[in-house]
């Protein structure tokens, strides 16, 4: 017996000395922690170097195509400093500016344009950009990477015909139909210029391993898909050459979460967030460090009816809700004054846009007389409307709510869905018109600087469903547009009348509710300096422009 | 039964797990209407790109064909092409998942250094005001809505203190001038393996606010499970045969009771873990960390079928090697347990 005692006792006397064994390494851990914490606020400062810029960017996969040939997605951000186009498009003087090509000529028939390029222009692996450079661009888009056909924006060449090569310096474009080149050729997607020898070295594949060719300011040194970041450095034999005061980095990263982004923001982290939502814009206003830029956007909102469902295949009842929605409201409050009500679908600040088309405004006795017109009775409910908007979008939710409680006092029942866009897409694509939504909201933005970017893909008629979200049909109007794009390239001014024209019709047939034409409104440290909006390039920031002083 | 047979009729059963999860996710995934060639395209696709796109990815063939295809794949390791970012599913998941495995293996560890002593003095004084504060604790954790504490953790120590930072892994000049070399994924250890010193210790820095906010829950699960686990054991006789033999309560507490209390309690902690490894993605949302969670939660609203059924089998096979693991820790722990 005691031997068992003084057996027990001793282990639990080793037992006391396990003990303090763990409570050692409980507060060993805790200085490390307090030590690293320690020195983290002393040595390491809270912004990036003084010649570092951050841009701070809401969607997730900073570069989604690398392959500059079919860019369509976010990498526009990236890929607008480390290629560059023939020309680019300066919407406030309304002119094209000379980038990679010094002078153009067109035919009086439109069909064949001559570009002078740029001498001594290098690409960042070295090689020299030639006419070469650019028939095997422009061609190598038009064809796929693949041969199988224009990839992502690419579809813009279509009006080529050939591309010759009239000696280095001078290359010449050969239409099928008269178009307008230029614009084409500005685009902010697929109209980049890369070398021809390394791409035909490399091929398709070597791009997705984080690898770009372009002529920019800016060479990508770094992509980390873990921090969904990119790291721009300058390329030191940019033609523009580097004098005066520029970023020697750019580091763009996404961050989604708009709450951590606008701190970063305050605290001096990032340079430039590309959006936030507008109660935090309006708290920003009044930091004296930060500044807000707003720029007509070239993005607007529209509510497509679904003009083969009864009731909305009835023009009075389609005019009648037109009437009821109530646009100031909406401005005011849903987009918190950063919009203004849309005229037609073509935004304001792009030409083809006109202050003289019709619109509809908030009248409530106007609604109820075209509903009675047409045989309804709006003081009783006298239908159900399915209201289809992408789902966590505030902006498509809120205004929803503002036309279902103004749609109620003239008998419309409003049911709003919110569904992720595959979903809300498909189910507007579904053979049998009953089946789909009677209201469709979405957003509209061009691929390039042009009225039929937008009057043709969601109101041209289709055969397949793809953007024609009202199922409209109208032969009057596709043959007017239809001309418009052909003659826009030398014509402009016949070009813009045809399309208010056509814009004339599309409002008076009311396929679509015109809600509103947005602005861009971007939170930027008062010290970024140099930054202009370009509403072509939307949420491009042109870095080459840039630079910091405190 | 041995060791070894356990381990291979667990492994046959996990196959049928496996196989399970593959069926009911991919034909879920397909059920809802949706183009998953459109979005691979772009923003605003013509008709002929999603035609051709359909083919590319597959899409024209009927469905039974394209999950045989899928489990084809899957038998070579290849787990298809995400339509969202269009990189190798398979190399996104071992991209993102070591940021998780990081993020929730560090808050483990703090649950268990905190809940566990939490616990068990909870438990050996039990009814007293530190019994009655530490329950309190645990169903705090347990209850707080994590995200909300983890924004409420940046104002504090970022915005107000400046003690820590808002979020990401690394700091960007961190990570620029001192990059850290990867070798396992996991920033602690290969930056101590590499010794890059003043990054293992701008990583620690940053994971010190999202893995005290994420150890919220498993601190309340550890300190509750471990007290009242305790609290009926030191009820046994045994534990009151020790006492009368004059054993210090210290060691009866650490040494015996404590082992003998913590089987359902390791259970419980590795479900946490594996749960919390996506479940985090609001975390992961706030702090801007590049985890599994979030990428399965852009996943699955995006529609995007190769990824949510990648992340579906890593969780399944994580869950099945955990139970795995755990089931083989209690047999160790506890000798009346066999293993069936």
């Amino acid at each position: 017996m005691t031997e068992l005692m003084v057996k027990e006792n001793m282990k639990s006397i080793l037992s006391k000395q396990a003990i303090t064994k763990i409570q050692a390494v409980i507060i060993a851990v805790i200085i490390i922690v307090a030590a690293a914490i320690g020195i983290a606020y002393f040595l390491l400062q809270p912004s990036p170097g003084p010649s570092i810029a951050v841009y701070a960017y809401a969607t997730t996969d900073v570069v989604v195509f690398w392959d500059p040939s079919e860019t369509y997605s976010n990498e526009v951000v990236v890929f607008n400093n480390v290629y560059e186009q023939l020309v680019r498009y300066d919407p406030f003087q309304d002119k094209f500016i000379p980038v990679l090509a010094t002078n153009w000529s067109v035919s009086d028939d439109g069909l064949v344009y001559n570009f002078t390029l740029r001498k001594g222009v290098k690409f960042h692996c070295g090689h020299e950009m030639t006419a070469y450079s650019v028939k095997y661009s422009i061609e190598r888009n038009m064809q796929g990477w693949d041969g199988q056909g224009p990839r992502g924006a690419s579809y813009i060449w279509d009006p080529v015909e050939e591309i010759n090569v009239i000696d280095n310096y001078t290359v010449q474009f050969v239409l099928k139909y008269p178009a307008s080149l230029l614009t084409i050729a500005s685009a902010a997607y697929c109209a980049h210029i890369y070398c021809e020898q390394c791409t035909e070295q490399h091929g398709h594949d070597w791009f997705y391993e984080g690898h770009e060719l372009g002529t920019g300011p800016y060479m990508i040194e770094s992509y980390d898909k873990e921090k969904d970041m990119v790291v721009l450095t300058k390329f030191d034999n940019y033609w523009g050459g580097w004098e005066g005061k520029h970023f020697d980095k750019v580091i763009i990263k996404s961050v989604p979460e708009w709450s951590t982004a606008r701190m970063q923001l305050e605290a001096g982290e990032v340079d430039i967030v590309d959006r936030l939502p507008y109660e935090d814009i309006a708290v920003l206003e009044q930091n004296p460090d930060i500044e807000i830029v707003r720029t007509p956007a070239y993005q607007n909102m529209f509510g497509f009816f679904n003009t083969e469902k009864y009731p909305l295949n009835i023009t009075e009842v389609r005019k009648a809700i037109s009437y009821a929605v109530p646009y100031d409201d909406i401005i005011n409050t849903v987009m918190s004054g950063n919009a203004r009500q849309a005229r037609g679908p073509v935004p304001y600040g792009l030409w083809g846009h006109s202050e003289d088309l019709p619109q509809y405004n908030y009248n409530l006795t106007k609604a109820r007389d075209l509903l009675i017109q047409a045989g309804f009775n709006p003081d009783e409910q006298w239908c159900t409307l399915i209201y289809t908007y992408n789902a966590g979008d505030e902006y498509e939710r809120r205004t929803g709510e503002l036309l279902k409680s103004e749609l109620a006092k003239i008998g419309i029942n409003l049911e709003l869905r919110g569904m992720p866009w595959e979903e809300q897409w498909g189910m507007a694509q579904s053979e049998n018109p009953e089946d789909r939504q009677d209201i469709f909201v979405m957003y509209w933005w061009p691929d390039y600087p042009d009225p039929y970017t937008f009057l043709g893909p969601m109101f041209h008629s289709e055969e397949e469903i793809v953007f024609n979200l009202a199922y409209y049909d109208n032969p009057d109007y596709d043959q007017l547009i239809d001309e418009g794009f052909a003659i826009a390239g030398t014509n402009r001014t016949r070009a813009e009348e045809l399309y208010i024209q056509a814009q004339r019709i599309l409002i008076e047939d009311c396929p679509v509710i015109f809600f509103f034409d947005m602005q861009y409104v971007r939170p930027k440290r008062a010290s970024l300096k140099g930054y202009v909006d370009n509403p072509a390039y939307a949420h491009v920031v042109f870095w080459y422009d840039c630079y910091r002083e405190e | 039964m041995k060791l070894s047979d356990f381990i291979i009729r667990r492994a046959l059963l996990s196959i049928i797990v496996l196989l399970g999860v593959c069926v009911i996710t991919f034909f879920i995934a397909r059920i809802i209407p949706a183009n998953p060639a459109a979005m691979w395209v772009g923003a605003h696709p013509t008709q002929e790109q999603i035609e051709r796109a359909k083919k590319e990815l597959g899409l024209d063939k009927p469905l039974y064909i394209q999950f045989l295809i899928y489990m084809n794949k899957l038998l070579h390791g290849d787990l298809g092409v995400s339509i969202r970012t269009h990189r190798p599913v398979l190399s996104d998941i071992l991209s993102f998942a070591p940021a998780s495995l990081e993020l929730v293996g560090t808050s483990i560890i703090i649950a268990v250094v905190i809940g566990i002593p939490l616990g068990v003095i909870s438990a050996t004084r039990k009814d007293s005001w530190v019994d009655h504060l530490s329950r309190l604790f645990s169903i705090g954790g347990v209850s707080i809505f994590t995200p909300w504490l983890g924004m409420m953790g940046q104002l504090l120590f970022f915005k107000w203190l400046g003690l820590l930072p808002v979020g990401d892994r690394i700091s960007i000049d961190v990570s620029i001038q001192y990059p850290i070399q990867r070798i396992t994924g996991f920033y602690l250890i290969d930056s101590l393996i590499t010794g890059n010193f003043v990054a293992f210790q701008d990583v620690l820095v940053h994971l010190m606010l999202p893995a005290f906010v994420i150890a919220a829950y498993p601190i309340g699960l550890v300190t509750r499970m471990t007290r009242s686990t305790m609290a009926d054991i030191l009820e046994e006789d045994y534990i009151r045969t020790a006492k009368a033999y004059g054993i210090p309560s210290r060691a009866i507490a650490y040494r015996y009771a404590l082992k003998n209390s913590l089987g359902p309690t390791i259970t419980v902690l590795a479900l946490s873990f594996a749960y919390s490894l996506v479940e985090t993605f609001l975390i992961e949302m706030v702090f801007n960390w590049p985890g599994l969670g979030r990428y399965a939660a852009f996943s699955i609203i995006s529609l995007d079928y190769p990824a949510i059924m990648g992340v579906a089998i890593f969780i399944a096979l994580v869950y099945i090697v955990l139970n795995l693991i755990v089931d083989i820790l209690q047999a160790v722990i506890d000798p009346r347990i066999r293993l069936t």
